[in-house]
């Protein structure tokens, strides 16, 4: 019972900060706001099952971004050959090789190609088969990059196969990032009416971080019994990021 | 029918389904609170980490861990780091009990998933050399005691911690030397 009376008022404290850190996240975010706010967890095609919801929308966001942008978003900078400015050559949902289906590909045309795996539950150890057979199927592309998304880091008994692992917390922050950038640009060109279409896109990006952060990583702005310092957390740790 | 259950564990049902859902949660809470703590430090050290490991770990690579060894009276949970061709790095808080005293230890620890792996450095091991270090036959560890009321400052503890495996590992010649080895 020390213990959660203890919690309780770890979790009591942490709900006054919240309302505050959402406050400065929201500013930071104007004119669009806190994506926390906007409850999607009741939305049927975004709950935590609906690995192809998530797929698809990542896969449209990256359809609008540089090579270099998106090497950015999977912490792999340091890979980034040739013109980082250039748009995707093409982004592709669940391309069949052999008996499998790659959940999303972007290629770069000579520049390199990348594989992403997208996976919205704890993995298992099982996973190491289908990172080898996918490995193996796309030996030869020049600059292959391959990314493991999920939620938790794989045991590390689990082989990876030169997949990168990215935390989804981790991606949802560099979206958040990219869409600070976004609006810092716009406000400097004068471009923030909402009729821009740039910033429909930006508040697309925003919806989508906080699909994911709701209903994959369990924060909100109304969080559940002892959750709230973990999404004060997490709103603190991407506030800190420039 | 009759119920014979003495008391005792009458209230204990009761108690227990009332709180365990809460309790769960709580012991859920504290776990994270230390595996962010952890991984806060293990952050701030990544550079000297890679480089006595001769590794280019990013902070992409850090996965939460959290064990209850069976046949062992503890629990440890944290961060760990995959170690190809070994097995992982942790850092953790390690909670156990002996007889009827707890402890709290912060600890760094290699883990290797075969005996024959990374032999090299095992024997490298020298007891006594570090004082706050030990070894058994799948982990080199290094641990630091906290004791209950300094938890808050576990963090501080556990940069020794690593600052302890660090110098073991810069001392045998780094990782990167011993991997390779063995089946």
């Amino acid at each position: 019972m020390l213990l959660v009376e203890s919690a309780e008022r770890l979790d009591y404290s942490a709900r006054w900060l919240l309302k505050d850190a959402l406050d400065q996240s929201g500013k930071k975010l104007s004119p669009l706001g806190e994506p926390l706010k906007l409850n999607l967890g009741a939305h049927r095609w975004l709950s935590a099952d609906r690995e192809e919801s998530y797929s698809d929308w990542l896969a449209w966001i990256l359809q609008g971004m540089s090579w270099s942008e998106i090497l950015t978003l999977f912490s792999l900078s340091d890979k980034c050959a040739g013109d980082p400015s250039a748009p995707a050559e093409y982004v592709r949902r669940e391309v069949w090789r052999g008996e499998d289906r790659t959940d999303i590909e972007v290629s770069f045309g000579s520049q390199g190609f990348l594989l992403i795996e997208v996976k919205v539950k704890d993995v298992g150890t099982e996973i190491s088969s289908q990172l080898r057979r996918y490995a193996n199927k796309l030996t030869g592309q020049h600059n292959l990059l391959l990314v493991l998304l999920g939620t938790e880091a794989p045991e590390p008994d689990v082989e990876q196969c030169g997949f990168r692992f990215v935390r989804w917390d981790a991606l949802c922050q560099r979206l958040r990032n990219h869409a600070d950038r976004a609006l810092k640009e716009g406000a400097r060109g004068g471009q923030l009416e909402t009729t821009n279409p740039n910033m429909l896109r930006v508040a697309a990006i925003l919806v989508f971080c906080g699909a994911a952060e709701q209903n994959l990583l369990g924060f909100s702005s109304e969080p559940k019994r002892f959750r709230a310092a973990a999404t004060l957390e997490y709103l603190r740790s991407w506030g800190g990021q420039t | 029918m009759n119920d014979h259950r003495p008391d005792a564990e009458r209230e204990f049902l009761i108690t227990g389904a009332r709180t365990y859902l809460d309790a769960d949660d709580a012991m859920k809470e504290f776990r994270r609170l230390i595996q962010e703590q952890s991984r806060t430090v293990v952050c701030d050290r990544l550079a000297e980490i890679n480089r006595v490991c001769g590794a280019n770990w990013s902070t992409d690579d850090l996965g939460l861990y959290s064990e209850r060894p069976a046949g062992y009276d503890c629990c440890q949970f944290g961060q760990q780091l995959p170690v190809e061709e070994l097995g992982g790095l942790y850092f953790c808080l390690k909670l156990s009990r002996e007889g009827e005293n707890k402890l709290c230890h912060a600890v760094a620890f290699l883990y290797r998933r075969n005996k024959s792996l990374a032999a090299s450095l095992w024997g490298c091991f020298k007891e006594g050399a570090f004082a706050t270090a030990s070894v058994g036959p799948w982990n080199l560890f290094f641990a630091r005691h906290v004791s209950e009321e300094n938890i808050p400052e576990f963090r501080e503890y556990l940069n020794q911690a690593i600052t302890d495996f660090i110098a073991f590992i810069e001392n045998s010649g780094g990782l990167r030397k011993h991997l390779g080895q063995g089946a």
